[in-house]
Order: structure tokens, then sequence, then C-alpha cells
């Protein structure tokens, strides 16, 4: 029905009444109502200025423009002008009646449901608009770095810095460590002397200096096996960006109970935007109650740390399989990222090559002699570094092999960093003897080699 | 683990580049400007000079 329906035609005369009723019909069916919803969490009442009335039925394909009192937690309805308990569905998945997720529904944000003659539709997801997670490997599932007992200002899983209190600890993957969860950390307390110990991320300045004066919220999901006492943390890091050095270390007395710049944590160029502390029930997974605050206006850097408040005995263990931070006071639990997505993202910060010829990870890297012994190797890089790298550990150096002009395969008796560009670095491979100077030659993995990595170093924060 | 030495190339300044051998046999190696590198130097050690 094009509107106007009669009165651009019709300017003499009279306009029966009745054409007056098709033109608010018309407005009423293409247009949509908007409702402030009252009731309660998962359970919403509209009450529209123009009553649904006689039955859902006669307003299939409507659409009401709604906002909710609270978050929702789980699966929810709506009663609209008292004709019942209408389910709100979304579309995901190939089905259009899927159930809520907690958080589909964010407390005074506008939607638009569509009745479906029984229930609702939200046809545009919250989720499209939701703040993204600020933290990287939030479940720990790019686990490059591989290490075993780790030591203070340490990173154990990529992106993640152990602090402990006194000595290492021994950080390991949990697989499928809950449902709905794919990998997790675990975080065993091996010293026979009680102590402290946490991790922490640092995020890229790039990436959180549109937090400046906004607020954040985190929430770590963990699991201790003892049922003590974890606090955590959001801080502001206010020196220069990006390059805290030393003091990446973001605690100063382990033993303070005032959490604190310059009390449990350091003075200088840092601020504490929020702390809280629960204690889950031991061996049982937790999401711990959500803490936010106000990023400075000079913030650079934006930190999280998660930690045991009291010291932990010995083989205590501290899992973690994900962590929520983002703007705003309400901290979201997302789908984790897909794999190579967050591999990607984290060998911006931690470029590793894992050699294994039984997984055939790995790969041949061209150099060239410039002595009988040493040869300079140019290893490229997958994922440019978020800064040149400045150093290299490299293990299983003896199931390496560099090729001689002849076809021959020597073993290296060391690989040295030499220098780095953020999609390359030039490392020098030194053999016993056996090169030509100037002649071209490779790296590779020997046959048996099953556990080779470089681990390049400088780009983490 | 062996303490820093030195490692000189062609391709670089003299004493600009520090290696040493961890416990576990890995082979780390990195500028000496490094802030770990400097906090050791900086507690009187001092890496050994490359070999010639």
């Amino acid at each position: 029905m094009a509107l106007p329906y009669t009165f651009a035609t019709q300017p003499t005369g009279n306009v029966p009444a009745s054409y007056l009723d098709s033109n608010f019909a018309a407005v009423q069916i293409q247009g949509t109502q908007a409702i402030v919803a009252t009731g309660v969490a998962n359970t919403y009442v509209a009450t529209p200025a123009d009553a649904l009335s006689p039955s859902y039925a006669a307003y299939r394909n409507r659409g009401f423009y709604v906002s909710f009192p609270a978050n929702n937690t789980g699966p929810s309805t709506i009663n609209f002008s008292g004709l019942g308990a209408a389910n709100i569905y979304k579309i995901s998945g190939g089905s259009a009646t899927t159930s809520l997720a907690a958080n589909d529904i964010i407390a005074n944000a506008p939607y638009l449901l569509v009745c479906n003659g029984t229930d609702f539709v939200i046809t545009v997801s919250s989720s499209s608009v939701l703040p993204q997670n600020r933290l990287d490997n939030v479940s720990g599932a790019v686990y490059q770095l591989d290490v075993a007992a780790t030591t203070d200002n340490a990173f154990f899983a990529d992106r993640w810095l152990m602090l402990t209190q006194t000595a290492s600890v021994t950080p390991s993957v949990l697989s499928a460590p809950e449902t709905g969860y794919a990998s997790g950390i675990r975080v065993t307390q091996t010293q026979v002397a009680a102590q402290r110990f946490g991790f922490q991320q640092t995020v890229e300045s790039v990436n959180c200096l549109d937090l400046r004066s906004q607020t954040v919220s985190f929430s770590p999901r963990v699991r201790i096996s003892n049922s003590q006492a974890i606090r955590y943390a959001i801080l502001a890091w206010t020196g220069t960006a990006d390059t805290m050095g030393a003091s990446r270390d973001t605690v100063l007395d382990w033993t303070s109970s005032s959490y604190t710049a310059g009390g449990f944590f350091i003075a200088s160029n840092l601020t504490v935007v929020a702390v809280g502390s629960s204690t889950p029930s031991a061996n049982t997974w937790t999401t711990l109650p959500a803490i936010s605050g106000t990023c400075p206006a000079g913030m650079n850097n934006l930190l999280v740390f998660v930690w045991t408040e009291g010291t932990a005995a010995q083989n205590v263990t501290l899992d973690f399989d994900y962590m929520a931070c983002n703007a705003g006071g309400t901290p979201y639990f997302y789908e984790p990222r897909p794999y190579q997505q967050e591999l990607d993202i984290c060998s911006r910060y931690h470029p590793v090559v894992p050699w294994n010829t039984a997984t055939n990870a790995g790969g041949i890297y061209l150099g060239q002699a410039f002595s009988a012994t040493q040869a300079l190797v140019q290893i490229p890089l997958d994922v440019p570094s978020r800064i040149p790298i400045t150093g290299v550990t490299v293990t299983g150096t003896s199931n390496m092999n560099l090729t001689n002009s002849s076809g021959g395969f020597i073993t290296p008796s060391s690989i040295v960093f030499n220098f780095s560009r953020i999609k390359s670095v030039a490392l020098v491979v030194i053999v016993g003897a056996g090169l030509t100077a100037g002649n071209a030659t490779s790296l590779g993995v020997a046959n048996t080699g099953t556990n080779q990595k470089f681990v390049f170093t400088g780009a983490e924060l | 683990m062996t303490g820093w030495k030195y490692f000189n190339t062609p391709f670089s300044e003299p004493n600009t580049v520090v290696f040493r051998v961890l416990g576990d046999g890995a082979i780390e190696s990195c500028l000496a400007t490094r802030h770990d590198v400097q906090e050791w130097i900086a507690q009187g050690n001092t890496p050994e000079p490359a070999d010639e």
C-alpha cells in the first residue's frame, strides 16, 4: 500500500472515514513501536502503548524496538501486553530458534525484536556490538615457548609472564579442562618453601590507547587446588609506551597487603586501576567477580595480573582457561579465536620456529659461509615481529645440520644471533670445519631431530 | 649455565652481541644492550671477550 493513500489523489470532497482507517492500519503495519521493557534478567515484560491483541499470531513478522532493564544470564522470555511469556531467540548456526546465551542482552541497549507468530527473534546479535577482549591467548592455547620451570619475570605461555615471589614454578598445558573450554594452563608451585606467584599480560600500546580515561573491566576464570584467595588487578603503565623493561616485574613487595603503587606494586609509572580478591572452592572452575575502573589519561599500556594472595604450599596448582578484559564495566566471555589467528597474533610478540621431523615443522633456511667455520643464515619470520627481535634461544643444535659445498652435512656447534629486521633474522651458524667462504649453504634439521626450536626474543611485552 | 661472552662477526660492531649456554644445553644470544644483560653487568660482571 503506497502512502499517502487518499489525500494526494482526492484533494476535494469528503474523504471516507474508512480511508483514514486504512491509512492508520498501513502506518501500524509498516512502523514499529519503541518499548522500554521492565521485569528482571531473563524474564522481561513489555507494555507497548498500542497493546498487542488478541495474540502473538496477529503480529507475525512485526518488529519492536526494545531496550531491557538488565543483562540476561541465559535463555530469556518477554511478555507483551500480558499475552504470556514468549521466548526470545537469536539466529545462530542456521537456526532461528537458538536460545540466548549470557549477555546476549545488554541492559539499556536498543534491540529489534521481530515476532515469529509465537515467539520473538533478536535480529541483530548483540555480540556484533560488544567490546572486544583486549587480551591475547586468553586460554593459553598457544604454547610455543613450552618452558619447564619458570623463574620470576619470565614468559611461560605466549603473551603470559610469570611472576614469582622467591623461586621457579612449573607451567603445563591443560587440554579441554572443562566443558566449553578447549585449553588452559596449569601452574604448579613446585618449591618446598611456600611462595606467592602469578601471571601477567601487557596489552600493546596501539591496542589500548583508546581506553585512556575509559572504564575497563576484567574477570579471570581460574581453578585452584586448595581454595585460597586469588588476587587480580587491572594496571596501567604510564611510562614510555611498550618499553617497560625491568619494570615488567610490577611487584615491589609480595608481602604487602597494600595493593597500591608503592605498596604491593612498583611505584613508578604504574597506576592501579582496580584490584579484586576472591576465594574459589578447591578444584572448582570459577569465574572471579568482575573488577573495573577508569584508566588514567596518561596510560600507555594496559596490564592484567592474577596471583595467589597468600603463599601457596608446594604442589598447589593454579589454573586458568579464560581471561576477559574489555572496555566497559562488564567483562564478556567470547568464543575463542581460531588457533591459527591466535598463533599469528602471538607470533608478533613471540616469533618461534619449531623444528620437528615427526610433524614436518620448521623449514630449510639459506645462507652463505663467510669462513671455514661460520655461515650467515637468514630465518624469515611468518609474522613480522612487533619490533626487530634482539636475541634468540636455540635448543637442539646437535640435531640440526648445515650443508657444505660437496653436499655433506655438518652439525653446528653453536648458533648465535647477529642482526634482524621485523621480517627476518640473521643468525651465525658455527661449525668445527668444512665450510668454504663464499659458498651457499642451508640449515635444516637432521632426521633424528624432534625437539629443536628457535625462540626469538626482544619483541615480547 | 655459563656467563655471557661476546660474539663478534664481520656483520656487526664488535662487542654488541653476547651469548651463553643454558643449563639444558640451549644457546641463548642477544644484543648486549638487553636489560637483563645490562643488569648483570651492573652487578659487577663482565662478559668474556670474544674469540679471536
